[in-house]
C-alpha cells in the first residue's frame, strides 16, 4: 500500500509549492542580508555597526538554510511520490 | 574654531538606517506569509500521506514552518532596532543642529555684548568679558548636547542588543564565517535535510583532504582532526566520510601508525575518531546507516584464518574500545567473524587472540584490553540485543568462553567483560522473542555452570563472572525460588526456557531450573560472598512475592487459605535451607570451614555462624523483633541449630555470631508477618494490626500502620510506634499473630524434614 489516501500525484503540487517557498526564502535571505548591510553602513555608531554585522551574518545563514531545506524537502516529497507511483500504481484513494 | 564646532553632529545616516529598518520590516512580512504557506503544505500532506515517510516529511515541514516563524520574529525585531535607532539618530542630529545654531548665535551675541558694554575697556579686559559672556551662554547648550548624546547612546546600546539577540548562536569574538557555520549547524540539528546536506558535503570535502594523507602514510594534521571531531554527531557526515575513504581506511590508518611509530596520543585520537564514526553510522537506521557492503568489506579481513586476520581483529578491538556504542547488526556480524577466527586458532593450535603477537599497543591506555574478545564483550555489554544474539542458540560459544578458552592471567580481566556481556544477553524479561532469547541463554549458562565443580570459574581465571552470574539469577528470582522450593517434590529434571511462571501466573519468558544445575551454579557464586548475599536477598524478596500471591489466592478462595499458606511456608523454608546448605557445603569444600561435624565445639559453631553472616543481607536494626521469632530455624539451618536441647547448643546461642544469625532469622519472620498484614492475611482476625492496636489501646501517633492498614517502614518508626510494632510481632499473650501464624510456622518447621532431594 502506498501510504497515500489521495493518490501519489497529489504530492507533485506540494513539492512544486515548496520549491517556490524555497526560492522565496532565498530571496528573503538576500533581502534581509542586504538591508542589514545597508543599516550597518549607515549606523555611524560602532556598536550598532558591529551588531548589524552579526545580524546580517546570522539572518542570512539561517534563512539560506531554511530555503535549502525547503528545496530538499520538495525533492524528497517528489521522489517519494515517484517511488510510490513506481511500486504501487493503484494508490489507495480516499473513501 | 567656531562655537558650533564644539558640538559635532553624530555620525550616521538616519534616513538610510530607517530605510534598512523598513526593508527588513518588509522581509519580516514576507517571512510571516512564508511560514503560513509552509504550515499549510504540512497540513495538506498530513491529511493525504500516512506512513513513516509521510510522518517524517510532515514533521520536517512543520519544523521548517516553526523555525520560519521564529526567524520572522527575529527579523521583525531587527527591523524595529534599525527603525528605532534611525529615529533616535535623526532626532539627535536635528537637536545637535539646533544646538550648533544656538551656539553660533550665542557667540555673536557675546561678541556684540562685549563690544557694547566693554567699550572703553582695555583689549584684554574686553576679551575677558567676551569669554565670560560666551561661556555663560554656551553652558546650557553643552548640558543639552550631553543629554542628546546620552539619549542617542542609550538608543545605540538598545539597538545593538536587539540585533545581537536576534542571533542566539553568536558568541563574543566570533567571526562572521564562524557565526554563519554555527547558525547553520543549529538549524541542521532540527532539520534533517540540512543535516544530511551539510554532513554529505563536509564528509566529501574532508575525505578529499584525508585520502592523500592516508595513502602516503602521513599523519593527519590536528586541524583536520578537529574538523572531523566537530562533525562527529552527524551520521551523514560519518557515513559519507567513511564510505568515501573506503572500508580499508581505518585498518590502513592503524597499519600506518604501527609502521611509522606515530605518537601514542595521536594514535588514540585517530582511533577514537574512526571508532566513533563507525559506531555512530552503524547505529543508524535508514539511509544514514553505513552501507551493508561497507560493513561486509570492512570485516572481511577477519576471515583470514591463517593468522593475518588476528591483526585486523586487534585493530577492530581498538575501534570497539574507543568507539562507544555500535549498532546491533554490526556487532552481530563482527561477533560471528571474531568467534570463527578465535575458535579456528584454538582448534588448530596455530594462533591465539589472547596476548597475540600481533597485539602491538597503539596507545598508552592501560584500559585498552589486550584481548580483542574482551573489547568485543565490553562493546556488546552496551547492547542487550547484540549480546543475546551472540550467545543465543550457541551453547558452544558459552562453553568456549567460559570453559575451554585460555585466558591471560596477567593482562586478562578475570572474565569481567564476559560477565557483563552475559548479563546484557540475559537482561530482557518479556513474553516476546527477546525474553525468550534471554531465558535460553540463562538456561544454557546454568546448565553449563551447574555441571562444573564449585571452583570451576575461579580456577579458570573467571572469578569476575560470578557477580554477573548472581545478577542473572536474580533477574529470574521468581524462577529460582520456584525451583528451590520444589526440591522435595515436583522439581524439574532438566533446565530449560519456559514461557510464563506456572505458580505466579506471570506471562514473561522464564527458566525452569533443575535443582542440580541451580545449586551447582549457586556453589560457583558462593565463591564471592557479596554475590551470594545478593542471591539470598533476591530470594527473600521473591519469597514476599510468592506470599503476596498466596494471600491474593486466599482472598479468592478463603477455604484454601491454610493450605495455600502452608504450601508457601514449606517452600520458603526449603529455599532458605537450599541456600544455606549450598553455602556451608561450598565453604567446606573450599576448606574455609572445617570439622563441620563437630558442632559440639563452640569454635566450629562460631565459624559456621560467622560464615553464614557473611552472606546474609542485613536488616535495619529497627526491623529486628525484640523478642526473637525462631520457628523453623532448625529446619532451615539444621547444621547450626539441630540438637537445640543439649548444653553446647545453649552455649552456642550465647555466642555473638550465633546471636546475630538468630536476630537475622527472626527479622525474616518479622518481615513475613508484616507481609501477611500488608497482604490482608490477618483480615477479620485478632492478629490484624488495626484490630490489635484498637484492642491494646494503641492510638494516634503510636499507631504503626498507615491509613491503608499497611505496616510503616520500621526504619522510619518513632520509638512509640516501634514499641507497639514489636509487641504486636512478639504477641506475648499468644492470642493474635502467633495464633494466626501457627500453621505457617509449623509448616516452616517441617520444611527440612520433608526435603527429599
Amino acid at each position: 500500500m502506498s501510504g497515500f489516501q489521495v493518490g501519489v500525484g497529489a504530492l507533485s503540487a506540494p513539492a512544486q509549492r515548496l520549491k517556490q517557498i524555497s526560492a522565496d526564502l532565498g530571496t528573503a535571505a538576500t533581502g534581509a542580508g542586504s538591508a542589514a548591510a545597508s543599516g550597518r553602513g549607515a549606523a555611524g555608531d560602532g556598536r550598532v555597526a558591529a551588531a548589524a554585522d552579526v545580524f546580517e551574518a546570522g539572518v542570512k545563514a539561517v534563512l539560506s538554510a531554511l530555503g535549502e531545506d525547503a528545496g530538499l524537502l520538495a525533492d524528497k516529497i517528489q521522489k517519494a511520490g515517484v517511488t510510490y507511483e513506481a511500486v504501487d500504481r493503484t494508490a489507495v484513494h480516499a473513501r | 574654531m567656531s562655537a558650533a564646532d564644539e558640538f559635532p553632529i553624530p555620525p550616521g545616516d538616519p534616513g538610510a538606517v530607517k530605510a534598512a529598518g523598513d526593508a527588513l520590516g518588509k522581509v519580516a512580512v514576507a517571512l510571516s506569509a512564508l511560514g503560513r504557506r509552509i504550515r499549510s503544505e504540512q497540513s495538506g500532506m498530513s491529511a493525504g500521506w500516512s506512513g513513516d515517510a509521510g510522518d517524517a516529511a510532515g514533521a520536517e515541514t512543520l519544523t521548517l514552518a516553526t523555525i520560519t516563524g521564529d526567524k520572522t520574529t527575529s527579523v521583525r525585531d531587527g527591523a524595529a532596532a534599525f527603525t528605532d535607532y534611525g529615529g533616535a539618530l535623526e532626532t539627535a542630529i536635528a537637536d545637535v543642529r539646533t544646538i550648533r545654531r544656538q551656539a553660533d548665535q550665542a557667540e555673536i551675541d557675546a561678541h556684540n555684548e562685549a563690544s557694547r558694554t566693554g567699550h572703553g575697556l582695555a583689549p584684554d579686559d574686553r576679551r575677558d568679558l567676551y569669554q565670560s559672556l560666551r561661556t555663560r551662554a554656551l553652558t546650557p547648550l553643552r548640558a543639552h548636547y550631553r543629554a542628546v548624546i546620552e539619549t542617542l547612546d542609550r538608543a545605540a546600546t538598545s539597538a545593538a542588543g536587539t540585533l545581537t539577540a536576534a542571533v542566539p548562536e553568536y558568541r563574543s569574538g566570533m567571526k562572521p564565517a564562524d557565526l554563519a557555520l554555527a547558525v547553520r549547524d543549529a538549524v541542521a540539528l532540527r532539520l534533517p535535510s540540512v543535516l544530511q546536506l551539510d554532513g554529505q558535503t563536509r564528509g566529501r570535502d574532508l575525505a578529499a583532504q584525508l585520502s592523500p594523507l592516508l595513502e602516503q602514510g602521513k599523519k593527519i594534521p590536528a586541524d583536520l582532526l578537529a574538523k572531523l571531531e566537530a562533525e562527529q554527531d552527524n551520521p551523514w557526515f560519518a557515513k559519507t566520510l567513511l564510505e568515501t575513504l573506503g572500508p580499508q581506511a581505518p585498518n590502513w590508518a592503524m597499519l600506518v601508525m604501527e609502521g611509522n611509530g606515530f605518537p601514542h596520543d595521536y594514535n588514540q585520537r585517530v582511533i577514537t575518531d574512526f571508532g566513533q564514526l563507525l559506531a555512530l553510522s552503524t547505529r543508524q537506521t535508514g539511509d544514514a546507516r553505513l552501507s551493508d557492503s561497507y560493513v561486509r568489506d570492512f570485516l572481511k579481513p577477519l576471515d583470514q584464518h591463517d593468522g593475518i586476520g588476528l591483526q585486523y581483529a586487534w585493530h577492530l578491538g581498538n575501534l570497539l574500545h574507543y568507539g562507544g556504542t555500535f549498532g546491533t547488526g554490526f556487532l552481530q556480524q563482527a561477533g560471528d567473524k571474531l568467534y570463527a577466527l578465535d575458535k579456528e586458532g584454538a582448534d588448530s593450535q596455530t594462533y591465539t587472540m589472547v596476548g597475540g603477537y600481533m597485539n602491538r599497543p597503539l596507545t598508552d591506555d592501560w584500559g585498552m584490553p589486550d584481548d580483542t574478545m574482551e573489547a568485543y564483550f565490553d562493546a556488546v555489554a552496551k547492547d542487550a540485543d547484540a549480546a543475546r544474539v551472540f550467545f543465543q542458540g550457541h551453547a558452544d560459544r558459552l562453553k568456549y568462553y567460559l570453559a575451554d578458552r585460555r585466558t591471560d592471567d596477567y593482562l586478562g580481566d578475570d572474565g569481567e567483560a564476559l560477565g557483563k556481556a552475559l548479563e546484557a544477553a540475559t537482561s530482557v524479561h518479556d513474553d516476546g522473542f527477546r525474553g525468550q532469547g534471554s531465558a535460553e541463554v540463562t538456561s544454557d549458562l546454568v546448565k553449563l555452570l551447574g555441571s562444573q565443580k564449585h571452583d570451576f570459574l575461579v580456577e579458570h581465571d573467571r572469578s569476575k563472572v560470578l557477580p554477573h552470574a548472581a545478577d542473572i539469577l536474580n533477574g529470574y528470582r521468581d524462577d529460582v525460588f520456584y525451583a528451590l522450593s520444589r526440591t522435595d517434590y515436583g522439581g524439574a529434571s532438566a533446565t530449560a526456557a519456559r514461557l510464563g511462571q506456572p505458580e505466579l501466573g506471570t506471562k514473561d519468558w522464564g527458566v525452569e531450573f533443575s535443582a542440580a544445575d541451580l545449586t551447582g551454579t549457586l556453589a560457583q557464586i558462593d565463591h564471592n560472598s557479596e554475590a551470594y548475599k545478593s542471591v539470598v536477598k533476591a530470594q527473600l524478596s521473591a519469597s514476599e512475592e510468592f506470599l503476596r500471591d498466596k494471600l491474593a489466592a486466599a482472598r479468592q478462595d478463603p477455604a484454601r487459605r491454610d493450605e495455600l499458606l502452608q504450601s508457601y511456608a514449606r517452600g520458603h523454608g526449603l529455599v532458605l535451607k537450599q541456600l544455606f546448605d549450598t553455602h556451608i557445603n561450598t565453604q567446606v569444600a573450599m576448606g574455609k570451614l572445617k570439622d563441620i561435624d563437630k558442632m559440639h565445639d563452640l569454635r566450629v559453631v562460631d565459624a559456621v555462624s560467622g560464615s553464614l553472616m557473611s552472606v546474609l543481607p542485613l536488616y535495619p536494626p529497627a526491623a529486628v523483633p525484640v523478642a526473637l521469632l525462631s520457628m523453623g530455624k532448625s529446619a532451615t539451618m539444621p547444621f547450626l541449630f539441630e540438637g537445640a536441647a543439649n548444653n553446647s547448643q545453649a552455649d552456642a546461642n550465647r555466642l555473638a555470631s550465633t546471636t546475630q544469625v538468630n536476630q537475622w532469622y527472626s527479622a525474616t519472620l518479622g518481615q513475613m508477618v508484616t507481609t501477611m498484614q500488608d497482604g490482608g492475611g490477618f483480615a477479620g482476625t485478632p492478629a490484624d494490626a488495626g484490630s490489635w492496636q484498637a484492642a491494646h489501646g494503641v492510638s494516634g501517633s503510636s499507631r504503626f500502620t498507615d491509613a491503608t492498614g499497611h505496616v510503616l517502614d520500621p526504619a522510619s518508626m518513632t520509638s512509640g510506634q516501634k514499641a507497639a510494632y514489636q509487641q504486636w510481632l512478639a504477641d506475648p499473650e499468644n492470642e493474635a499473630v502467633r495464633v494466626e501464624m501457627v500453621k505457617i510456622f509449623t509448616a516452616l518447621d517441617a520444611a527440612g524434614g520433608q526435603q527429599g532431594g
